[in-house]
């Protein structure tokens, strides 16, 4: 049975029209016919076919299964210690992952990401500098902070914990 | 879940991980994670509930041990625009 409505579906492939450039994304998965415990993969059967399904709906996202105890250098390469996980690539750069099933309110923000993800720099910092209202200020202030964690140049780790509502 | 997206989508050295919290109840204890949404940054500073992004911003350069020369949403616009 299809995870996805038929008539979410055609919400989806209208938006998704908005993917400018390929986007490839990583889902890591787990075998799971053997019960190890600390090695479970919860939602992982769903977490996949979501993907497939999404993948189905627009042919520039380019969605590759992977299994993260077979592929565990790839997996260690893209920072992923658990799965299920969704790692994102194009402009996100595999530095934006999806941890766990992305259901709920989250799988709009996924597919907004992949949206986000297509498309180059520019006309996406103008975008959020508009949504936040102050086109001005609110790009000031955000280009003075990237370019002050530029100077410190060091790697920052954000780890959101969320909740499918 | 969106600024911490948003700030890995326009700077190389950030990375956002959403983390689905009841799927890892391991990680949900060892984060202390009680309410949702809740952004830990490099595993140091926590901020609960939705972060703006000045507040964000914050928790950065605390987990960095940095300070900006500029104050972060303390309210000065900074200089004129031309």
């Amino acid at each position: 049975m299809a995870l996805i409505r038929p008539e979410e579906r055609k919400v989806l492939q209208e938006r998704l029209q908005a993917l400018a450039e390929p986007v490839d994304v990583d889902v890591f998965t787990r075998d799971t016919r053997l019960f190890v415990p600390g090695r479970e993969c919860p939602g992982c059967e769903e977490t996949v076919q979501l993907m497939r399904e999404l993948a189905e709906l627009a042919p520039s996202l380019r969605v590759h299964v992977r299994d993260i105890d077979r592929e565990g250098e790839l997996a260690r390469q893209m920072g992923v210690e658990r799965a299920p996980a969704v790692v994102i690539h194009g402009r996100a750069g595999g530095r934006v992952r999806f941890v766990g099933p992305p259901f709920g309110y989250e799988f709009a923000t996924l597919v907004e990401t992949l949206i986000d993800s297509s498309r180059p720099a520019a006309a996406d910092e103008a975008g959020a500098a508009q949504a936040a209202g102050e086109a001005g200020t609110a790009g000031d202030r955000l280009s003075q902070a990237l370019a002050y964690l530029d100077e410190v140049g060091q790697p920052v780790h954000l780890r959101v914990f969320f909740t499918p509502t | 879940m969106r600024s911490a997206i948003n700030l890995a989508l326009a700077s190389s050295l950030v990375t956002a991980e959403a983390v689905e919290a009841s799927s890892y109840p391991d990680l949900a204890r060892r984060y202390q994670v009680f309410a949702v949404p809740k952004t830990v940054v490099n595993d140091r500073v926590a901020v609960e509930g939705a972060v703006p992004d000045d507040h964000l911003w914050s928790a950065i350069w605390q987990a960095l041990g940095v300070q900006p020369g500029r104050p972060e949403g303390a309210g000065g616009e900074g200089e004129p625009q031309a």
